[in-house]
């Protein structure tokens, strides 16, 4: 066993979203640019209290008929961003290049296929079993929709889920690192993927987190968070001459609060343990990052313990914004849409917008952007994700 | 179940609980107090409570674990089905490849209703191992990297951990504890063959 001690990095070679902005990475970038909310009303349920929500609202694809065991809202968003601009053409020219089995597959996701259990659980009220077709390790269960892009496109190579709530994509990306650093894959897809369902909506609402307007990221009157739902898809490789161009994931720092299950800890200790560690294990500088996307989510609370985090460890903190009232807070899939959103920034040379920000809380002693600076280029640039369990991870990405 | 198999381990390696990163394996989660949820949400006048909510998250017993041994490092839930077991060891390597030192593998499942999975989901369990990077006194086993290949569990076992893959740790389990020859031993009731190999170093034998 060779142990590296500095990571070496991976190349981000392809990345697609769909998310309540829109199909693809275009219309993300699109809605990035314009910062207009694109929260709106729930349409796919029911609930029974105010709220906003990032859902997508366009038609979604229906899995192939040999796959349909895996068929579940999660799975579609994952098929459909999966068919977006080239992004299965770079998967498949990937696997012809490194062969299947050294392409890995990781998915981050919170609640997997929940909607159709939820709605299967009305047929076991009623009826007294489960309909006939419900599948609970093919749709239920975390890894359901990592397997089924395994078998959509034809990949040989490791397959699993992290599930640690709202940091599991980052997670993922981290793990997908560490698969190519291993020698285990030479590619990895990772996908963040988290649908709209009713346990986390009424379970957010239950804690009281739940906003019933638009979310205002670190604002000095938000009121909570909104919902959100999204795929994003990304792939690593190992860094060769081919792809010299493309943005480096540097790597993932990770940490526990080991504080509360649903509270960060007030100073942000975790949150900045998982920063430092993001620039320690790539053998950066603190002071070489020039931006930081928030996790941001607008709770009271999440939102003052990563200010204290980021004013604790920065001398003179970066610009900082989260884009939560743009797109929801997307839980499982958030820490990979908020990575491609800080390719975006990193790729085309801008700052995005904290959306809904209109004053900044006096007690968040950070730079936090409240309008877009369209003109910034940044090389080197931090994403947040913390979850329940006091789960942190910080990824660090770089453009050549 | 997850947290006594975890403490055992620790205990029987030497190691303290505070320090080690730690990897939660688990096919199906918090699925008891998520079927509560989702019966109170099928209900006209369900009611969803706070602390089960944040009790449903895969990574509920690493949260609980870090806060209990005020325990600050990594902790990862992973799932994987059929190869959770398998996945849960490559990712246990491919971490101690990349950061070396010590961590915390712990493979566990609480039994699952009977409707969800009919015949599936029985016995609970719950497996715990602490590995080290390279070459260490006091080993009870030497495993090397996770990889693909032809060795397959018993007719039995195979149809045991097919309903229940959490159980795929127990040949594992079995050879650390009772074999001293090198053998490739199975780690997945899936014919995706992940497989480790292991050098045991059993007194008795």
């Amino acid at each position: 066993m060779t142990i590296h001690q500095a990571l070496p990095p991976a190349a981000i070679t392809a990345y697609q979203c769909v998310s309540a902005a829109g199909d693809d990475v275009e219309a993300l970038y699109a809605a990035l640019m314009a910062n207009q909310t694109c929260l709106k009303p729930l349409g796919l349920f029911d609930i029974p209290f105010e709220t906003l929500v990032g859902e997508v609202s366009t038609a979604l694809p229906a899995l192939p008929a040999h796959l349909k065991t895996y068929q579940c809202r999660n799975a579609q968003l994952a098929l459909k961003a999966l068919n977006q601009g080239g992004f299965r053409a770079d998967v498949e020219r990937a696997i012809a290049q490194h062969g299947s089995t050294r392409v890995g597959v990781i998915l981050g996701t919170s609640t997997s296929g929940i909607y159709e259990t939820e709605n299967a659980y009305f047929d076991l009220q009623r009826d007294g079993s489960m309909p006939a077709d419900f599948s609970f390790l093919t749709t239920h269960t975390a890894q359901a929709t990592a397997e089924f892009l395994q078998h959509e496109l034809a990949l040989q190579g490791p397959c699993f889920a992290i599930s640690t709530a709202c940091s599991s994509s980052a997670k993922a990306l981290g793990a997908a690192q560490r698969l190519i650093t291993a020698d285990i894959c030479d590619a990895v897809l990772v996908a963040g993927v988290d649908s709209l369902c009713r346990l986390t909506l009424r379970g957010f609402y239950s804690l009281q987190l739940i906003s019933p307007e638009a979310c205002r990221p670190m604002d000095a009157e938000r009121k909570g968070i909104n919902i959100g739902e999204a795929a994003a898809l990304l792939l690593l490789e190992r860094p060769n001459p081919d792809n010299a161009g493309s943005p480096r994931l540097l790597a993932v720092g990770e940490s526990s609060d080991a504080h509360h299950m649903s509270a960060p800890h007030p100073q942000g200790i975790g949150a900045a343990a998982a920063m430092r560690q993001a620039v320690r294990l790539a053998g950066r500088q603190l002071e070489d990052v020039d931006y930081i996307n928030l996790h941001a989510t607008a709770s009271q609370l999440n939102d003052l313990s990563e200010a204290k985090a980021v004013a604790g460890l920065f001398d003179n903190p970066p610009p900082c914004s989260g884009v939560k009232g743009l797109l929801g807070h997307t839980l499982g899939a958030a820490g990979a849409v908020e990575t491609i959103v800080s390719l975006l920034a990193l790729e085309k040379g801008f700052l995005p917008a904290t959306c809904g920000l209109q004053q900044v809380d006096a007690q968040c002693q950070i730079p936090v952007i409240a309008r877009l600076d369209a003109a910034i280029k940044t090389k080197l640039v931090l994403s947040n994700a913390f979850g329940f369990g006091g789960n942190n991870a910080s990824v660090l990405l770089e453009v050549v | 179940m997850a947290f006594t198999a975890a403490t055992l381990a620790c205990k029987n390696a030497g190691c303290s609980t505070a320090t080690l990163p730690a990897i939660f394996a688990s096919v199906a989660g918090e699925i008891q107090t998520t079927d509560q949820l989702c019966l109170e949400l099928s209900k006209a006048d369900g009611v969803v409570s706070p602390s089960a909510f944040h009790n449903s998250v895969q990574n509920t017993v690493a949260g609980y674990w870090s806060i209990a041994q005020q325990c600050s490092q990594p902790a990862t839930a992973l799932a994987a089905g059929l190869d959770t077991v398998a996945m849960a060891m490559l990712e246990a390597w491919c971490q101690l490849a990349c950061h070396g030192g010590e961590l915390l593998l712990v493979c566990y499942d609480e039994r699952w209703p009977d409707y969800l999975a009919p015949g599936s989901g029985a016995p609970a369990f719950a497996s715990a191992f602490v590995l080290a990077a390279g070459v260490v006194e006091d080993r009870v086993a030497q495993l090397g990297k996770p990889h693909i290949g032809t060795a397959r569990f018993s007719a039995e076992w195979q149809s045991q951990a097919s309903k229940m893959p959490i159980l795929a740790a127990v040949p594992l389990l079995d050879s650390i504890a009772n074999c001293a020859e090198k053998q490739h031993i199975s780690l997945s009731p899936l014919q995706s063959g992940w497989q480790v190999t292991m050098d045991g170093l059993h007194q008795n034998s």
